[in-house]
């Protein structure tokens, strides 16, 4: 038979806060656990503040990843030598994935110069070309792979493999996380579709897993699981968690000394918190009319992406380190074969207004210093026509750009052939890249390492360099 | 804290010699396990058989200015470490990270591969000196102070050590405690409720050692311990990639490692069965079967590229290294392996072995699918040569499709196949692919068509009409096959562009004695009598010398594998890095005892059970859990075992606990793996739909899902999230050892997924059946709590736990009435889920 105890209800109703809760379990052992979870921010690896003064300002990035591979030859690389060669065969040796390559093939698009900086933007990023002051354009970059998935893996971890921890993961392993409800590193999709390569692509690979990329969908329950089941009422979880902590005391007074017992005990505070404070970084109802039609939230088109965007500046402010966003999965993506001038105008008018809203935002809000937005693809297309509209991959010389984070604003480095097909000058590898946005970060890509399979590995492994001169 | 700075400042280079071991002294400071000793007499006093040798002395050749840059450049690394890691610094003072960072460079043979690959081939063999690459002797047990607790040989090791640090072995554990770690620790879930009552009852002698012969011959056994080799052997039902495939015909070879743990086939016939069982047994499934160790790898099929070929190799033989000899080969794809004796002149011997060797699906029948073949192949015949007909047709209507092609491709392209041609293979594979696009046009316009008016559709009726007629298909599984010799060219810095000679195959010299390997046909010593029909193959000779205790690394491959049955057994290794025994791993914390072990394993015909059972019938093993101050003081991270460490459950365990305690885990061994339904969100990927991806999540909950974790597939870029939230690690690499994570997620995940309140359902429900209740309002609750206590925890609740978990079912009743009773027990079953007690076993 069950007794009636008002004692027990009070207790339960009366929940101890953490603090008691865990000064009062496993004694001294409790107090010491406590001191290392009280201090939310945890040890930043990042130190390295030599050169520039933009060198270490990055506190948060925010990814842009057009997946399938923009045309940077018909966005930002304007190569006016493409209409001379219209129709033509393509004067030398062409790699593309698919044999047989068409003639070159000019822009559909018109370019125009924008800004002071006066760079050349197509006509089908209206919006952004407005902002073309705070962006570093990288007009030679270069990758390993031709084909997406490979690629992606290059350009998130350095490797063409599976398995590699990607740039996310050894950012929040290297500045340590600043949230205290959310993950250090959080992923979003296109709703559309999930790009290929599924979860492998934001991988933490042999790092520890709490620098995993964890999946954020743009619902009230942004989280897997975040949602708690219908028949378990709030009140009856509060009830469970109580009940844990009671267990869970008792084991830790029999385990002291035992680190990894107390983290567990958080970990289970921290997921009933998060339960609405991540509903609340989903929420941008909160925000106002006017900012939410800045990141096109009332034109159908882009408005999936805009939330996504917004959401990722409301968890830079909560303290997240790495958001990466992809726009395109496998389907809806950037990857034209054929029709590239209708398709990308499309792809364009999904993005153009939330990312010329967000690098607006970020700055009205002062944090474009400290938030550093990166934007590009795989690879590349080619100046040769595929399918007689479309562009075939190009991952020898193609545009990526940066803004914010201490990154030289109004700037363009590196140059490709009169094609947009090599570079001729200042060519930028992904390990170039990623030792720049550490270096941004206030890290040193050759310091930043973990010890596996026989050898200290980093982000880079001995390749690349950071590139000065994009440094603010 | 302050002597282990010092040391770092001002290091000196004395080398101990130990036995075979070689250790390192700084400042004077000898630096072992954690502790340091200022006087080579304290370092005696802890070891007594050490001999500390000046460096200087075994110093053999002057290369003062190399030596000079080194310092400087080791010790500017030094330094940046050094600030980059304040924090973690008690951590990275692990004497051996200290010998990595400090290491004398540059000397003696250790050092002397050379880094500039153009050099590789002058790069002397000589017998690389390192501890783990030694001949084993089999030391002796020491004598010991106190011997009350002793019970094999094991405990003289640890007892040895343990009073020169003056600690005390904690007391042996209780009865049910010990009986939960032994499940855990054999068969990989928590025990039956009666096992555990009626283990604690029996008091007759040996019943401890019973109970382990008994689990060691439990089939569930084979299946929790084939789960480290499969980790270890990167397995996945998979392709991973952008189509990423599933690979129906994947799981014959994780069936073979389950069936070799539980048949306890000898570890060296393990090995090279897993390397050459197609060549070595051919007329043996199993042996085919095993060979799927090198085919598990993730496997682009879409446009891959020749880069890729050199990356999957590279994979082969990194995987095969340092899971077999914990040696990271890898590192020497493009230049000499920076701290351990491996040239880059080996990686390519071995590249050499595999280059010719092929995917392929082998029917896995006992005569090799021969009566299958004397139906089957002259439907085949026809079969292909109708699909030839029908492909030269696609090509003679495409011409056009083949226009980026050289004249000398095509050349190729219309040569018969051979096999071994790879450039064939890959401009097939290529060419195959631009027309497949078109394929799908073609059929289109061949619909339009009137069927009988074209060839090609005649074709495809006879291809309909032989596939008809083939007879059942025998089982099949991926393996390796072929390895013709060959040689392969040096890649510098592994770029495919820079080749630097050929080299044909070879093993690993610095493991090799009596036979020169890098001379023409060495590798011939280990094949010298194929069959007379077959030609050698160097892959079957690889096999042979893997497991060769005279010439080859016989003796480091025992001293492996000893290591990760130990790590399993008490969490971290005798050597904490399981994959790496050489220079940047770290020492052994009990050296002799890792000696002792791998030699037991040689001398008992390589029988892994034997080490379990010694492991686990050990003093050392029975120690219970508790921590008193001394040892945490002295030894926090325990490495010296004076007590037992509670460990979390791996994602499997705690899958396999789950469906237990739910009542629904029958005996269910072998054959495809189930897909659980996961939730929609968390599948991503494919070219198609998620629906045709993985199943999507229902309440259904159907018998045939309820196998052990094992069998749950992992399909590489969609996994299941409860395996990956628990570090299941995700096929990519040869895992030697999984991560613990802890996540707020994993709350989420045990807190709000179906499987977990399904789970507690069905164990209230089983709970409230097993205490003879009629009715859930009849029912004696404190029953039903100590019920779920021992399906749970293997043990009664005692006075406070059952009161706490009365009051709990109490306040619910008061809060909500319009809750069902049973649902409430359900969300005490949960609970019980959520605890530390569930997820960390003492």
């Amino acid at each position: 038979m069950m007794q009636r105890g008002s004692a027990t209800r009070q207790r339960s109703v009366l929940m101890p806060t953490r603090r008691e809760f865990l000064s009062r379990t496993g004694g001294g052992c409790g107090l010491l656990a406590l001191a290392s979870l009280l201090q939310e921010e945890q040890h930043s690896r990042a130190g390295d503040s030599t050169g520039k003064s933009g060198a270490g300002q990055t506190k948060s990035v925010i990814w842009l990843f057009m997946n399938g591979g923009p045309s940077g030859i018909d966005l930002f690389d304007h190569k006016p030598d493409l209409k001379k060669w219209d129709g033509k065969s393509f004067p030398g040796k062409i790699e593309t994935l698919f044999p047989h390559p068409g003639p070159v093939m000019q822009s559909p698009y018109r370019f125009r110069k924008h800004g002071e900086s006066g760079a050349t933007v197509s006509e089908v990023y209206p919006h952004l070309a407005r902002h073309v002051d705070k962006l570093t354009f990288l007009k030679a970059c270069r990758s390993d792979a031709q084909n997406h998935v490979p690629a992606c893996y290059m350009v998130n971890s350095g490797v063409i493999r599976v398995g590699a921890p990607c740039v996310g993961s050894w950012m929040t392993y290297g500045l340590g996380r600043s949230s205290r409800d959310l993950p250090g590193f959080v992923v979003m999709h296109d709703p559309r579709s999930a790009p290929e390569g599924g979860a492998n692509l934001w991988d933490t690979g042999f790092l520890p897993g709490e620098n995993q990329g964890v999946m954020f969908r743009p619902s009230a329950h942004p989280i897997l699981y975040l949602k708690r089941p219908a028949e378990l009422s709030r009140s009856a979880q509060a009830a469970q968690l109580n009940l844990l902590r009671q267990l869970n005391g008792r084991h830790s007074a029999q385990h002291p000394a035992e680190p990894q017992l107390q983290a567990r005990i958080e970990s289970f505070e921290t997921a009933f918190r998060m339960q609405s404070s991540a509903g609340r970084v989903v929420d941008v109802s909160q925000e106002s009319r006017l900012t939410q039609s800045l990141y096109g939230l009332d034109d159908p088109e882009c408005r999936a992406f805009g939330h996504q965007l917004l959401m990722a500046r409301r968890m830079v402010e909560d303290g997240v380190r790495f958001i990466q966003i992809y726009h395109g999965g496998w389907k809806a993506n950037w990857d034209h074969h054929a029709n590239l001038a209708e398709d990308h105008r499309q792809r364009c008018s999904e993005t153009d207004k939330p990312i010329a809203g967000l690098l607006a935002d970020l700055q009205q809000r002062g944090l474009l210093d400290s938030t550093l937005v990166v934007w590009g693809g795989e690879f590349g297309r080619t100046p040769t026509s595929q399918d007689r509209d479309g562009r075939d991959h190009n991952p020898f010389g193609f545009t990526m750009w940066l803004a914010g984070g201490g990154a030289r604003p109004g700037f363009t480095y590196g140059k490709t052939d009169e094609f947009g097909y090599r570079p001729v000058e200042n060519s930028v590898s992904m390990h170039d890249l990623h030792a720049t946005i550490l270096h941004l970060a206030g890290l040193d890509h050759d310091n930043l390492t973990f010890f596996h399979d026989g050898r200290e590995q980093s982000l880079t492994n001995n390749r690349g360099s950071v590139i000065h001169d994009i440094v603010a | 804290m302050a002597v282990f700075r010092n040391a770092f400042r001002n290091w000196s280079a004395i080398h101990v010699r130990w036995t075979s071991l070689i250790c390192l002294t700084l400042c004077g400071v000898l630096v072992y396990g954690g502790f340091g000793w200022n006087s080579e007499a304290g370092f005696h006093e802890f070891c007594e058989d050490a001999v500390v040798v000046q460096y200087s002395t075994i110093q053999r050749r002057n290369a003062q200015e190399k030596q000079e840059r080194e310092d400087q450049e080791n010790e500017n690394r030094r330094q940046k470490h050094l600030k980059a890691d304040q924090e973690t610094l008690q951590e990275r003072l692990k004497w051996t990270r200290v010998i990595s960072d400090v290491h004398p460079p540059s000397e003696g043979p250790l050092r002397r591969a050379v880094t500039d690959v153009g050099a590789t081939h002058a790069v002397a063999h000589e017998k690389a000196q390192f501890w783990s690459f030694q001949p084993l002797n089999r030391p002796t047990p020491p004598h010991v102070q106190s011997t009350t607790w002793l019970r094999n040989p094991i405990d003289r090791f640890i007892a040895a050590q343990l009073e020169r640090l003056g600690l005390e072995p904690n007391q042996e554990a209780e009865r049910q405690v010990l009986c939960r770690r032994l499940w855990y620790g054999l068969v990989g879930h928590a025990p039956p409720p009666e096992e555990v009552m009626g283990y604690a009852a029996d008091d007759r002698a040996m019943a401890y050692e019973r109970l382990v012969s008994r689990l060691l011959s439990n089939p569930g056994f084979g299946e929790h311990w084939a789960r480290m080799w499969l980790d270890l052997a990167r397995y996945a039902d998979s392709n991973g990639y952008e189509e990423d495939e599933l690979r129906p015909h994947a799981y014959p070879y994780r069936d073979f490692v389950i069936w070799a743990m539980n048949q306890d086939l000898s570890f060296d016939r393990f090995i090279r069965w897993q390397i050459a069982g197609d060549l070595i047994e051919p007329d043996n499934p199993l042996a085919v079967a095993a060979t799927g160790f090198f085919t598990a790898a993730p496997y682009n099929t879409f446009f891959p590229q020749e880069a890729e070929r050199f990356t999957e190799l590279d994979d082969m033989v990194s995987t095969m290294t340092s899971s077999m000899l914990g040696l990271s080969v890898g590192c020497a794809r493009c230049h000499d392996h920076k701290h351990d004796p491996i040239p880059t002149r080996d990686y390519y011997g071995l590249i050499a072995v595999f280059i010719n060797t092929r995917r392929t699906h082998s029917y896995l029948i006992p005569d090799g699918g021969q009566d299958y073949r004397i139906l089957a192949d002259p439907v085949n015949k026809r079969l292909e040569e109708v699909k030839q007909i029908r492909t030269a047709w696609i090509k003679e209507n495409n011409i056009q499709e083949l226009e980026g092609f050289t004249e000398e491709e095509k050349d190729l392209l219309r040569q018969p196949i051979d096999p071994d041609n790879m450039e064939q293979e890959r401009l097939i594979s290529l060419c195959e692919r631009c027309l497949l696009i078109m394929d799908d046009q073609i059929d289109d316009e061949i619909d339009a068509l009137p069927q009988d008016e074209t060839r090609f559709a005649q074709l495809l009726d006879e291809i309909e009409g032989l596939e008809a007629n083939l007879p059942p298909r025998p089982p099949m599984g991926l393996t390796l096959s072929g390895g013709a010799a060959t040689q392969t060219p040096i890649l510098i810095g592994g770029d495919l562009r820079r080749r630097d000679g050929e080299v044909e195959s070879g093993f690993v010299t610095a493991v090799t004695s009596g036979v020169p390997v890098w001379e023409n046909g060495a590798w011939e010593a280990w094949d010298e009598s194929p069959a007379e029909d077959s030609a050698s193959v160097p892959r079957r000779a690889l096999a042979r010398w893997m497991t060769d205790t005279q010439r080859g690394p016989g003796p480091l491959l025992a001293r492996v594998i000893v290591n990760r049955l130990w790590q399993q057994h008490f969490g971290q290794g005798l050597v904490r890095t399981t994959n790496d025994f050489g220079q940047q791993g770290e020492l052994p914390s009990h050296p002799l005892l890792l000696e002792w072990l791998a030699c037991e394993l040689m001398d008992n015909n390589w029988s892994l059970k034997h080490i379990h059972r010694l492991i686990v019938t050990s003093a050392t093993y029975r120690l219970d859990a508790g921590a008193d101050p001394d040892s945490l003081r002295i030894d926090p991270e325990n490495r010296f075992l004076s007590r037992r460490r509670p460990r979390r459950i791996t994602a499997e365990m705690m899958w396999d606990t789950l469906h237990l305690a739910g009542g629904n885990l029958p005996v269910v061994m072998y054959g495809p793996g189930i897909q659980p339904p996961i939730c929609r969100e968390a599948v991503f990927n494919t070219q198609k739909e998620a629906e045709e991806t993985w199943p999507i999540r229902t309440d259904e909950d159907r018998s045939t899902l309820w196998r052990r974790g094992i069998y749950v597939m992992l399909k590489r870029t969609i996994p299941v999230p409860i395996m990956q939230l628990f570090d299941a690690p995700a096929g990519s690499f040869s895992c030697g050892k999984r991560k613990i994570t802890t996540v707020p997620t994993q709350a989420l995940a045990l807190w709000h997924s179906e499987l977990l309140r399904r789970q507690a359902r069905r164990m209230a429900e089983r709970a409230v059946a097993e205490v003879g209740a009629i009715t859930v309002s009849e029912m004696d609750i404190r029953e039903f709590i100590e019920r779920v206590y021992v399906i749970a925890f293997s043990r009664k609740p005692d006075r406070e736990e059952l009161v706490t978990g009365v009051e709990f079912l109490q306040e619910i009743d008061d809060a909500d009435n319009a809750v069902p009773k049973m649902q409430k027990l359900a969300d005490f079953c949960h609970v019980m889920f959520l605890t530390n007690e569930f997820l960390y076993v003492d």
